[in-house]
């Protein structure tokens, strides 16, 4: 696994007096400072002609990481799936420009779900016949929210977001740190879209809608993993994204997880990054995964879809 | 392979602005009615923005371009995904996961898909599998992957373009070629339906990404002379895998490739030595509409298939990228 952050960190001089939670700083942003401070982003078209990276240029630092860790060269890939919901351009699709940046000829698109991206993309190939799955498949998630959301805004939403990309190399032939235990995704068509990237405008977030579904969903997702025996005993780490640090601790502690292995903290302190989110978090602590402990992944997307994967070490019984 | 993938029913749906080659040539952009006929072969395309937006303002601003038109891509979506559904005999609350392609969406989160989903009244899973114009060889190779109980009872495809509305008018040969439009599909491993899934594929070459590009907030440009040669050496040589390998025979079988323009698809048929009867097109009369122009030719067809007839759908475009699908009528 890897991930990649730009190195931006837009530092507000007008913190100490906003007041508001969001108001220190905008982490990891592609966008300059000096932009962010004289314009306030404002016109999210004119932000991606002034970042200093782009989506696809974080996507391909990821990859590099991943693929060292893997241990796998670029031409034994033999499929990239990507997703990304700020992309330069709508076609071709975000695979097939980080296709492009190693130099593959080798089946690449997206399959674009936002926020449950981790999960869906590691569910479908579970699904998948053993022959049809590469020996290798190279899964990404990119995003650069902080593009398509104004300095005021930012100040007022209940999510911190931020700009990062993930990525991570799959195999149902070879072992890896982790294998996935157990997975799925549910339907929902009273869920709301609790957040929207226009084509041509900025980032909506619809906080009540959040409030409203994001704990139900996540919620039931926990209550399915340990209700069917999934996670062992002695307790599970717990990643989750796209909501706000209350919402989240109060799912935490409703299924007593203990605050050391709640590892969406560091989503909610340094931001979240949309698709690749719980990606990054896993990269980032690549070397505490060692240690065979089980990972519980809920995800909850805008549209109407959600689902968790459950995550294990490379020896679990019944890995997929 | 899957041989258990059956499609069920077929939708289709476009605009009813037509720009015909006069527009075209009135646009005073250097290129006339004749021009467009010799290269391209195309003579109307259907739009969803009004032709006096258009000649008003050549689409100089793709941005106002989505509050001018008088459709939407799920709109046109939704319309040929409910042609579809009642062509397979089923309700959108019976399919269980839906796929969508779409290279000009007025969001880009939550996915088209989604937004066809909340539309339909779908309860479904619903996310975006995308590569632009081959997608109907990529939904189906991407759907024949997985194990068929896996799947859903029901699964319904969706590819929705308005090209149009990210087109340059000030550009004689992009505003020459691109139409609207929307094509869907029901798919199941389960029930039989009119055309059984016999070979599907998809590749992709993405060093030559940039060949083709929609930017998100500007137009469409294409490396045109490349795409075009690229287009045909990819047709012909899916089109001469398949006859070797399932024994097409051109008198009876029936070819529809990407709907990119009318002049190299006569050069494929050429090629391939494919009579006007067996090669089926709509291009002539919609223009090019990305991935949603190839399954809206057998849509346009539902009704005249005949049985134990073999479709080859032979597809290219953005990726660059390209795939295939040979169905055949039961």
């Amino acid at each position: 696994m890897g991930s990649a952050y730009p190195s931006g960190l837009y530092l507000e001089s007008s913190a100490a007096s906003s007041g508001a939670s969001n108001a220190q700083f905008l982490p990891r942003t592609v966008l300059p400072a000096e932009y962010l401070q004289s314009t306030g982003n404002i016109d999210p078209l004119i932000a991606p002609t002034v970042a200093l990276e782009s989506p696809t240029d974080l996507a391909v630092r990821a990859v590099e990481q991943a693929l060292e860790r893997a241990g796998v060269k670029p031409e034994q890939l033999g499929l990239i799936i990507g997703d990304c919901l700020t992309p330069r351009e709508k076609t071709p699709s975000e695979a097939q420009r980080v296709g492009k940046r190693f130099g593959l000829k080798i089946p690449a698109y997206d399959v674009t779900c936002g926020t449950t991206a981790f999960v869906q993309h590691l569910h479908t190939l579970s699904q998948w016949r053993a022959e049809s799955v590469p020996e290798y498949v190279l899964l990404l998630s990119t995003n650069t929210p902080t593009e398509n959301i104004s300095v005021d805004q930012f100040r007022k939403l209940p999510i911190r977001f931020c700009d990062a990309a993930a990525a991570m190399v799959v195999s149902k032939q070879h072992q890896g740190r982790l294998s996935l235990v157990a997975s799925a995704v549910f339907p929902d068509s009273r869920g709301r879209n609790y957040i929207s990237i226009d084509t041509f405008g900025g980032l909506t977030l619809d906080a009540t809608a959040l409030d409203e579904h994001f704990a139900a969903y996540i919620d039931r997702s926990l209550a399915e993993v340990t209700g069917q025996g999934l996670v062992r005993e002695g307790g599970y780490r717990f990643v989750c994204a796209s909501a706000s640090g209350r919402v989240l601790n109060s799912i935490a502690n409703s299924f007593q997880i203990n605050a050391r292995e709640r590892w969406f903290e560091q989503l909610t302190t340094q931001g979240d990054s949309l698709g690749s989110s719980v990606g990054r978090v896993l990269a980032d602590r690549w070397e505490e995964l060692i240690e065979p402990k089980q990972i519980v992944v809920a995800v909850c997307g805008s549209g109407i879809s959600h689902g968790y994967a459950v995550l294990g070490g490379a020896n679990h019984e019944g890995r997929r | 392979m899957s041989p258990d993938l059956q499609i069920l029913g077929i939708g289709h749906y476009h605009p009813s602005e037509v720009i015909d080659n006069k527009f075209i040539e009135s646009l005073n952009v250097g290129t006339t009615a004749e021009w467009i006929i010799e290269k391209i072969g195309i003579e109307t395309r259907l739009s969803s923005l009004p032709l006096e937006y258009i000649r008003e303002t050549r689409n100089q601003d793709p941005r106002r371009a989505s509050e001018a038109a008088l459709e939407t891509p799920t709109d046109m979506g939704v319309k040929a995904a409910r042609m579809a559904l009642k062509r397979a005999g089923i309700e959108a609350s019976q399919v269980g996961l839906i796929l969508c392609d779409c290279c000009t969406p007025l969001q880009i989160y939550p996915s088209e898909s989604s937004r066809i989903a909340k539309a339909l009244g779908a309860n479904a899973v619903s996310y975006d599998v995308f590569t632009a114009c081959p997608a109907f060889a990529l939904h189906i190779r991407y759907l024949a992957n997985f194990e068929p109980e896996a799947l859903p009872e029901y699964v319904l495809c969706v590819c929705t373009n308005t090209l149009t509305q990210c087109v340059d008018y000030n550009d004689r040969t992009d505003g020459a070629i691109w139409g609207d439009g929307a094509a869907a599909w029901v798919l199941s491993a389960r029930h039989p339906g009119r055309l059984k899934v016999v070979a599907s594929s998809f590749m992709a070459d993405p060093t030559r990404c940039d060949a083709v590009v929609v930017d998100r907030h500007k137009f469409f440009h294409q490396d045109g002379r490349a795409v075009r040669d690229f287009s045909v050496r990819q047709t012909v040589r899916l089109l001469k895998e398949l006859e070797t390998r399932y024994s097409l025979d051109w008198s009876k079988d029936v070819f529809i490739g990407h709907q990119a323009n009318a002049t190299m698809l006569d050069q494929i048929c050429n090629n391939r030595e494919i009579g006007p009867d067996n090669h089926w097109q709509n291009v002539r009369t919609v223009g090019n509409q990305a991935g949603a122009g190839a399954p809206a030719v057998i849509s346009e067809h539902w009704e005249t298939i005949k049985v134990g007839q073999k479709i080859v759908v032979a597809v290219v475009g953005a990726g660059l990228s390209w795939g295939s699908v040979l169905l055949e009528a039961q």
